[in-house]
């Protein structure tokens, strides 16, 4: 470790002094930050590193939570199926406009300048939605072998959110997103839309199942969804 | 079915504030703003706020017990904290970004315990895992207690808070070549007054 040339007296030159220092000023004051954090997360917040406070139970019967489960699902999918889905068609065309692509350059990229700016581009190209050009960018960092899982999902959103959209490509690059398990809840869902955008009910029947047991992301709303499938 | 983007910017907003624990591009900007002043307590406020719930998130993804979950939100609120003040993060679905990189850290936790009870295992011993001992950070506090206030600020401000040389000079009214001098020289003396302490 670098830090040992420090502590054990080594001579240093001015570049590693700089370097060191700074890895050891950021640990202290990381430090120093941590406890402040854990403090306040006791006294605030009633978060402990050892016992993450559960909030009180009532005791009730098995019969009376089915019967709560049941009312607050029903009333829950009512309200989303009433209030928020006009109809099948709105509910998935809202969810796919409402679909995000992922900025998480600073995460994976791992200080890779090169990268980092081709994501910064297609990000931005996104934003103001030039679709086709975000695409391009995706692509090329796809082909520089890096942050692939990240890059299709992101493909695949601008494909289906581009006008005129293209499900169809989407679905390819979603398959391949969802081989990347830290991109796998959002991809999963994202195809489900995808398979219904182009009417393949029984595939995102079976993703939507996916989502459902596994409670992953959205699943409330696939929940909902599957009932007007 | 085709669709058009959409034409209802408040729903947009609403959704971008959502990605964003509920701040508004411009309540980001200004946070930023205030962080790079050394006002870090909209930041704490607001990250502290959903520590639990990314607790919970990760506890149920990836099965982690409290203390790896709570440790793992720890380090990437940490992360997240220098990212920022290094101008890396912008405006964008920060919930998501946040809970990747506390995912990432856990992930790291995971394979690093699996390493090192390979290593036990194999009464091996590698370096590769090594951390900054909490013995060293404290020899560097007494150490840091020894800095004249214009060090301590001065390392701190730059190291810590990310505030350019630039920027410190001209508040301080110096130019950048002699502050870079002085920072040198601080750097020096905080690490004599390490060994001094350290080796005895």
């Amino acid at each position: 470790m670098q830090h040992k040339k420090y502590t054990e007296g080594e001579e240093l030159s001015a570049d590693e002094l700089e370097s060191i220092s700074e890895t050891l000023i950021q640990a202290k004051f990381d430090r120093d930050k941590r406890k402040k954090w854990a403090q306040r997360l006791k006294e605030d917040y009633n978060i402990d590193k050892e016992s993450i406070q559960k909030k009180p139970v009532f005791r009730l019967s098995k019969l009376a939570i089915a019967a709560m489960i049941a009312c607050v699902f029903g009333i829950v999918t009512y309200g989303i199926i009433t209030t928020t889905m006009s109809s099948y068609d709105s509910f998935v065309k809202n969810s796919i406009e409402n679909l995000i692509t992922i900025d998480n350059h600073a995460v994976v990229t791992r200080g890779d300048s090169v990268v980092d700016a081709q994501v910064l581009q297609a990000i931005e190209a996104y934003k103001t939605q030039q679709y086709d050009k975000s695409i391009e960018r995706w692509k090329t960092i796809i082909t520089s072998g890096k942050i692939q899982g990240f890059a299709s999902y992101n493909i695949a959103l601008c494909y289906l959110q581009k006008t005129p959209s293209s499900p169809e490509k989407a679905i390819n690059y979603l398959i391949e997103a969802r081989q990347t398990k830290t991109i796998q809840e959002e991809a999963n869902w994202a195809l489900a839309l995808a398979y219904l955008d182009v009417n393949q009910k029984e595939k995102a029947k079976e993703v939507l199942q996916q989502i459902i047991a596994s409670k992953s992301y959205k699943y409330k709303k696939a929940e909902a969804l599957i009932i007007l499938l | 079915m085709k669709h058009q983007p959409t034409e209802n910017n408040t729903e947009k907003n609403r959704a971008n504030a959502n990605q964003n624990f509920g701040l508004k591009e411009e309540e980001f900007d200004e946070m930023l703003q205030a962080m790079q002043k050394g006002d870090e307590d909209l930041f704490e406020k607001i990250f502290l706020a959903q520590f639990e719930e990314t607790i919970a998130y990760l506890m149920r993804r990836y099965n982690a017990d409290n203390a790896m979950a709570y440790d793992a939100t720890m380090d990437a609120m940490l992360k997240f904290r220098r990212r920022l003040l290094e101008g890396k993060i912008t405006y964008y679905n920060m919930r998501f970004l946040f809970t990747q990189m506390a995912g990432q850290f856990l992930t790291d936790a995971f394979k690093k315990k699996n390493k090192l009870s390979e290593i036990q295992e194999d009464n091996r011993v590698e370096d590769e895992y090594e951390e900054i001992d909490d013995v060293i950070l404290d020899y560097l506090d007494i150490a840091w207690k020894g800095l004249g206030e214009k060090c301590s600020k001065l390392l701190e401000n730059f190291y810590y808070k990310k505030i350019t040389l630039k920027e410190l000079a001209e508040t301080l009214g110096k130019s950048d070549a002699a502050l870079r001098k002085q920072k040198q020289r601080c750097l020096e003396t905080l690490r004599s007054y390490f060994l001094k302490h350290y080796k005895h």
